[in-house]
């Protein structure tokens, strides 16, 4: 049974969700801006900015991301399913310390470990390389996909993959054939979830980041160090655009709902 | 020698035994039914069997040939368990041709199998449904369909009866005993529902703490219970102090509450327990004293509670449509030498 609101939760759940949406809904106005300067348009819209944008380094930065992200969490999925598997399915000496170990990237600040991934990849000669700022972000975003690969495999009857094995499947073949369609709405999930930690990802990538490898979030934030146009505040519409696209689509094709709740099978 | 044979079987969890020292046969087309109380081990001694928990000593030997270094994979063995666990992602169809498939099993002969299996279990119209869209007897009807197409050796169930609701369970008992009649395979069922146990098996073994308490067919298990738990695990019982007044071979002669009765079996000692199935007890003129505490109406039965120096005894009378005993008679009562058992503790 659901109780309803009383009229000061109300106020309290509304004034809440205006906290959230407003800065996001201004930034979306000061976008449409004619002035070259940040405001509100009040009497004229322009696309301007929008057109600006077009032509501009944030492009390349864009599909930098865009292409580190992707590789990151694909990386970090590979490296999370049989990570999941063993501790999930597995009793072994020193198990719970290496899901700890595991997450806790979560724990580290991204500071720390930009800090220390600049002197890392400096040692081993990683720096200005793209590969170095793609294992950067697989520690930090690996925590997102294992949780959602234990989730899943936690929510699958462990007797499903006995039943395919008794019915003459290999170890490998009830993975195959079995768990992994079934954990496969769980692992998309957390790539997913990891895609955007990525994209997103600003405080680390600063300090790996190099000229050849400046994504969008970074290149944004050196712009707007030297410049206060609406530039930026285009930029964010668009990507907020776009994020509503992809989840439109991934709803209409999946449904969000169970993408991001990572549970297996119905 | 027996088709399947299970010796010495342990399995220790850490320190604690699961299955503490079981023994048993079965033969060819034989259906065993493993009975007992949640945490008696009869499930770890079924997967034990199925392959997947591996003994801790203890030999398990199917057709004669010792299967300790055999993969589950290899056995030959349909499981059919407590959650179906059915493959969700696939149809019936899928489901069923998975074992076939994975014995590379010729396209058509597989298609005519699977049509043949689902026939049997009457889902042949529901063969591209999925899982989900089936009912909870029609989903355990393909997993029983999925154990049974693969021919296998051996076919164990695992509570299959457990997650479905009464009516359903009262009818698939009597399908599933049917099926293994029909294609005469060599059956194990773990249950805890004795009524399921004494109705399908060929024999019933009465499981307690790792170990097997009494093995036999079902009415004999259920008559000569042998132990004060299976006589209360298999059915209601009432069990009765007794002093041993003189011996016979096969017979005591006893004292309860100062009645003078006879009863089968052997003891020791002075003192021992009497188990009388509360269906054998009858009102009579002259017996063990007592005096009726309640009555209630069960349809087919009344069910009595008497209280005499013995303590609370239960009855249960036919109802042959007269009216029941009222509250507060006083009664005698009677039974057949042979249906007090000695049962030891």
């Amino acid at each position: 049974m659901t109780r309803r609101n009383g009229p000061l939760a109300l106020v309290f759940h509304a004034a809440f969700i205006a906290f959230i949406l407003a800065p996001l809904v201004v930034v979306c106005l000061v976008a449409f801006t004619p002035e070259a300067y940040l405001s509100i348009p009040t009497t004229r819209w322009s696309l301007r900015w929008f057109k600006a944008i077009w032509g501009s380094d944030f492009i390349p930065a864009f599909w930098i991301s865009v292409y580190v992200a992707a590789a990151a969490a694909s990386l970090a999925l590979l490296v999370s399913v049989p990570a999941a598997i063993a501790t999930a399915r597995f009793q072994f000496p020193g198990r719970e310390a290496l899901v700890a170990y595991f997450l806790s990237p979560l724990m580290v600040p991204h500071v720390v470990l930009g800090v220390a991934l600049l002197r890392f990849m400096a040692e081993v000669g990683l720096t200005a390389n793209a590969f170095g700022l793609i294992m950067g972000h697989v520690v930090i975003i690996m925590p997102f996909t294992l949780r959602l690969a234990l989730a899943a495999l936690a929510g699958m009857d462990r007797h499903v993959e006995w039943a395919a094995g008794s019915l003459g499947a290999s170890d490998l073949t009830v993975f195959r054939r079995v768990t992994l369609p079934i954990i496969l709405p769980g692992l998309a999930g957390g790539w997913l979830l990891a895609f955007i930690q990525s994209f997103d990802e600003l405080t680390m990538t600063v300090f790996v980041a190099s000229p050849g490898t400046t994504t969008l979030p970074v290149r944004m934030f050196q712009y707007i160090t030297d410049n206060i146009d609406p530039m930026v505040a285009a930029i964010s519409a668009a990507l907020i655009g776009l994020a509503i696209l992809l989840m439109a689509v991934m709803e209409r094709v999946y449904g969000l709902e169970r993408l991001l709740a990572g549970k297996g099978g119905d | 020698m027996a088709f399947l044979e299970v010796q010495g079987l342990v399995k220790h969890y850490g320190s604690t035994p699961a299955v503490d020292g079981v023994d048993f046969t079965v033969e060819r087309g034989e259906f065993l039914s493993l009975l007992g109380p949640s945490g008696c081990g009869k499930s770890t001694t079924l997967m034990a069997i199925a392959g997947f928990i591996e003994p801790t000593s203890g030999r398990i030997a199917i057709d004669g040939r010792d299967m300790a270094a055999v993969k589950p994979n290899r056995r030959n063995i349909g499981i059919v368990f407590q959650s179906f666990a059915l493959f969700p992602h696939m149809t019936v169809t899928e489901n069923v041709a998975f074992g076939l498939e994975m014995r590379r099993v010729a396209a058509a002969d597989r298609a005519n199998r699977v049509a043949d299996a689902l026939q049997l279990v009457r889902l042949d119209a529901f063969a591209d449904r999925y899982p989900k869209q089936l009912s909870g007897g029609q989903q355990q009807r393909v997993a029983l369909a999925r154990a049974l197409v693969i021919r296998p050796d051996l076919l164990l169930l695992d509570e299959p009866m457990s997650s479905l609701d009464a009516k359903l369970r009262d009818e698939m008992r009597v399908e599933i005993r049917d099926i293994q009649r029909r294609v005469a395979i060599t059956t194990i069922l773990v249950t805890h529902d004795q009524t399921e146990a004494l109705l399908m098996a060929d024999r019933v073994a009465v499981m307690d703490r790792g170990r097997i308490q009494c093995i036999g067919p079902p009415h004999e298990v259920y008559e000569k219970p042998g132990s004060a738990f299976v006589s209360n695990f298999l059915g209601r019982t009432n069990l009765i102090a007794a002093e041993i007044i003189a011996r016979s071979p096969g017979r005591l002669r006893l004292a309860v509450a100062g009645v003078e009765i006879e009863a089968v079996g052997e003891a020791t000692g002075e003192r021992t327990t009497l188990s009388i199935r509360p269906e054998r007890v009858a009102f009579g003129e002259q017996g063990l004293p007592g005096r009726v505490e309640s009555c209630l109406f069960m349809g087919g039965q009344w069910m009595y509670r008497v209280a005499t120096q013995a303590g609370e005894l239960v009855v249960l009378r036919p109802n042959e449509g007269g009216a029941p005993l009222a509250t507060g008679a006083s009664v005698h009562l009677a039974w057949p030498a042979a249906a007090a058992h000695i049962v030891h503790d």
